[in-house]
């Protein structure tokens, strides 16, 4: 390399003024934001309201909103080419035919498509709740007016196993993970990782109760994909505490995390912006089979943003403050101090 | 390393994406329809027609070996998850083991799973049929068996023939008419089955009351595939119900052998059907399909019998699964079913295309108007990240795209700039307080590769989670997830690094806009 020469090396010349400098959009900011201090507001404010709405979401609904990979299930994908078809009427065919049926336009209501759920109504003949909805929709619109775009049949059997493999699945990316964090950064900073990364599932799973989104198997790909951007996140964050606490052992540990914050806040806010602005073409334009994919996607960016800032950084400060006896001015450390006075004494 | 190295290596990954691509590129923008449409022809359709369209079916079957296959939700067609019949089976075995329930609660679990394995080879047998070029099977968890049958949208004619229980035959082979074959020159194979019968003269005459059946093998992926033909007569001797047991088991000469046992209407039938025909072969057929013939040496009377031959292990095992399945047909249940018709799929894949596109024009337009020169240079490596997906996604022997994964390729594109924006923030960090623009470069590299490296490996866990622990749509997404994340690392520190060092060096440019 011709540039051998110049080696890389930690600069630890005298900070100069400008080196406080953040600038984000061509804004300079000149001070450190206190992130850290506004903890109690963002852990137990902010996230707590909406788990909690989300708790209480769950237990007045009996549950998630599960899709037919879970619960077992119909789900017909139809087209109606007939003008005069409208989603009222089609609701009213089902209910008169007394079949469960839940019936939601897709895409735009001039699509005149539908999408049909119903519960199992016959395990032998796997294709005979299509036929009753082809049939009972086209003694109304013309059978030759009926084009089935998709279906799918889910047996409650297999249902429930995917659900238990989703769990499985999302337990144990958060198991490799953590070991990760551990190994390449220490406890405290895995404790915050794997806070943030509980707090995102919770805060989706929420959001999915909120907006009635029912759970399936692409939804729980979306947060699989948000744990781990949210990690992403969440690192780029850790690496700038680890790096700025190695050179300043002594220094304040709070201060430390509030300028780590607000260095790496301008690449935090780019990053998620040119994520979201692509999720955001997917929701608007990715076509009706990802629409609620995108959805909980363009929630999950914002979120995992949210959680790397608000929630790792203050779980691990806090922790470390408490017991890692090894940082000046933490709570253990006072104590091993003080307990070495009393000996001394 | 030196620059050249570093183009020379740059070289060599482009030329290795092109050469896993090109097999993609001529199946999906060059070969004609009627090239494609060669594959949906069975094997022992293919068999009987001329050198030259089997030579082109074999070139056509390599091409798409190589090329990137679309997902069921991409092109339509149906999927199927199929469950042994707890019932049928319970009641099965409750007969077999004269009503002994503590012998079946003991036995159950591994009757299961052999049932499930059974039912795997009855199935993968009669893929064929169904003209699909490319019919997917294979198990899932617990027992279950996935089927995907791209192209196809009546899902009633796959059920009723997948969901019948396998039919096990014997017939005796016509060895005299097989003799007259061997006169005639017709060359055979060491089992003594006719290669091909583009070699038999056309103007032989089968007997009445012979017929031509094809036998088949398994290859080493476990997929049937054609081997020879023999001649049968067409009176069925036994069937599969006769049978009572079969194990696959060593012989004292370490070879592998196959003791099976008949039912007692079965040893008297089969005590006179080898009485009759010592010398001449068994044949053993599965729903219509030779899978072995073997001589018989003498009359065997009292019902049990033995198979031997040059087997492996899993042969003989194959074989034991294909008698089982005469002797113990089990039902299947459909427990999913997924029929997506092409013009969904169609639909989304124009969606999706057009979602992407408008996604990644976004993101070109924030880098270069936020980072300039570089911006430009991070667009470049994008693209490079994009090349590598496709090609790596086209090496992974079975991977298909499907529209999650898409999503997956384009999510990478908005994560793929992330990188390039730790590497550029931090440049322009130490821009602040170096003195050169090399050092501040330098240091902006050295320090961001960290950061880079430890950042993406947790995502690329989780991708790992998705792709290992995962299944169907989900398993795809995770491929592509950790594929990006893979293409991206090498993008942002190899390739934008060397644009820099490139541009900077050969342009004797003193310092690029970040």
């Amino acid at each position: 390399m011709e540039t051998n020469n110049i080696k890389g090396t930690i600069d630890v010349t005298p900070e100069k003024a400008s080196e406080h400098q953040t600038r984000i959009f061509g804004i300079n900011i000149q001070t450190v934001i206190p992130f850290i201090s506004y903890r109690w507001f963002t852990l137990f404010g902010i996230s707590a309201i909406v788990i909690i709405s989300g708790f209480t979401m769950y237990f007045m609904k009996g549950g998630f909103p599960l899709g037919i990979d879970f619960k077992g299930g119909i789900k017909v994908d139809v087209r109606v080419n007939n003008p005069d078809v409208n989603i009222k009427d089609v609701r009213k065919i089902f209910t008169d035919a007394k079949m469960e049926a839940d019936v939601n336009t897709v895409g735009n209501a001039s699509d005149r498509q539908y999408m049909i759920t119903l519960p199992i109504i016959s395990s032998q003949n796997a294709n005979d709740e299509v036929q009753m909805v082809t049939t009972s929709l086209g003694s109304k619109y013309g059978s030759d007016n009926i084009i089935v775009k998709s279906s799918e049949k889910v047996d409650a059997r297999i249902g429930q196993d995917f659900g238990m493999k989703a769990f499985y699945l999302i337990l144990i990316s958060a198991g490799l993970i953590l070991v990760y964090v551990i190994f390449r950064f220490d406890l405290f900073y895995g404790a915050g990782a794997i806070g943030a990364l509980f707090h995102d599932v919770l805060f989706m799973l929420s959001c999915t109760l909120l907006l009635n989104i029912p759970i399936d198997l692409t939804i729980v790909a979306a947060i699989l994909t948000i744990i781990g951007y949210s990690t992403n996140d969440t690192i780029v964050v850790f690496d700038r505490i680890r790096e700025l606490h190695a050179l300043n052992k002594d220094g304040d540990y709070e201060a430390i995390i509030d300028r780590s914050i607000t260095q790496t806040l301008s690449r935090t806010i780019i990053t998620s912006l040119t994520v979201f602005l692509v999720v955001l073409a997917i929701f608007l334009w990715g076509g009706v089979v990802m629409k609620n994919f995108a959805l909980l996607l363009l929630i999950g960016v914002i979120d995992g943003t949210y959680s790397s800032i608000f929630i790792a950084a203050p779980i691990t400060y806090m922790l470390r403050k408490s017991m890692d006896k090894n940082l000046k001015g933490s709570k253990a450390n006072l104590k091993k101090a003080s307990a070495a006075q009393s000996v001394k004494s | 390393m030196s620059k050249l190295t570093r183009f020379i290596i740059l070289l060599i990954t482009i030329g290795i994406s092109v050469v896993f691509l090109t097999p993609s590129i001529q199946w999906y923008f060059f070969l004609p329809q009627a090239d494609k449409d060669l594959l949906k022809m069975s094997q022992d359709q293919l068999d009987v027609q001329s050198f030259n369209v089997r030579k082109r079916a074999t070139e056509v079957k390599n091409i798409r070996k190589g090329a990137i296959s679309l997902g069921l939700d991409l092109q339509g067609g149906v999927n199927l998850t199929m469950q042994i019949n707890e019932e049928s089976l319970t009641n099965l075995l409750l007969e077999k083991y004269d009503f002994d329930t503590n012998k079946l609660a003991t036995d159950y679990k591994t009757e299961y799973a052999n049932a499930a394995d059974r039912s795997l080879e009855v199935l993968k047998n009669r893929m064929d049929q169904f003209g699909v070029a490319e019919p997917l099977i294979r198990k899932t968890f617990e027992g279950r068996i996935s089927v995907e049958l791209p192209g196809l949208s009546n899902p009633q004619q796959i059920m009723e023939a997948v969901s019948k229980a396998g039919r096990l035959e014997f017939k005796i082979v016509d060895e005299k008419t097989m003799k007259r074959l061997e006169a005639l020159n017709v060359p055979t194979d060491r089992e003594g089955w006719i290669i091909s019968r583009q070699n038999v003269p056309t103007n032989f005459i089968l007997p009445d009351s012979s017929e031509w059946d094809s036998c088949w093998q398994n290859d080493e992926f476990g997929i049937p595939k054609l081997k020879g033909w023999l001649i049968l007569f067409k009176k069925v001797e036994l069937d599969g119900t006769m049978i009572n047991s079969a194990r696959a088991d060593n012989d004292q000469f370490g070879g592998h052998v196959i003791d099976f046992t008949m039912t007692s209407e079965g040893a008297d039938i089969f005590d006179e059907v080898t009485a009759q025909n010592v010398r001449n072969r068994l044949a053993i057929l599965l729903d219509d399909k030779v899978k072995s013939a073997p001589v018989i040496n003498s009359e065997i009377s009292g019902g049990s019998g033995q198979i031997s031959g040059d087997f492996t292990m899993e042969e003989a095992v194959f074989l034991q699964n294909v008698l089982k399945a005469g002797s113990l047909p089990v039902k299947m249940d459909i427990v999913q079913q997924r029929v997506i018709g092409s013009s969904l799929g169609e639909d989304s894949i124009n969606d999706m295309v057009k979602a992407g596109l408008i996604g990644a024009a976004f993101v070109i337009f924030f880098m270069i108007f936020y980072y300039r020169a570089s911006g430009f240079f991070s667009i470049i490596s994008l693209l490079f990240t994009l090349l590598y997906v496709l090609a790596l996604t086209a090496s992974v022997p079975g991977t298909t795209l499907t529209l999650s994964s898409i999503a997956g390729l384009f999510l990478t594109v908005g994560i793929a700039v992330d990188a390039n924006v730790i590497i550029y923030e931090r440049m322009r960090e130490e821009l602040r307080r170096s003195r050169t623009y090399r050092h501040a470069l330098e240091n902006g590299f050295l320090h961001a590769r960290p950061t880079i490296l430890d950042s993406n490996v947790t995502t690329l866990i989780a991708g790992f989670a998705l792709y290992a622990f995962g299944q169907g749509s989900i398993k795809g997404f995770g491929l592509t997830l950790c594929i990006g994340i893979l293409a991206n690392i090498f993008s942002a520190l190899f390739i934008t690094r060397l644009i820099y060092d490139w541009i900077l060096d050969t342009f004797k440019v003193k310092q690029i806009s970040v």
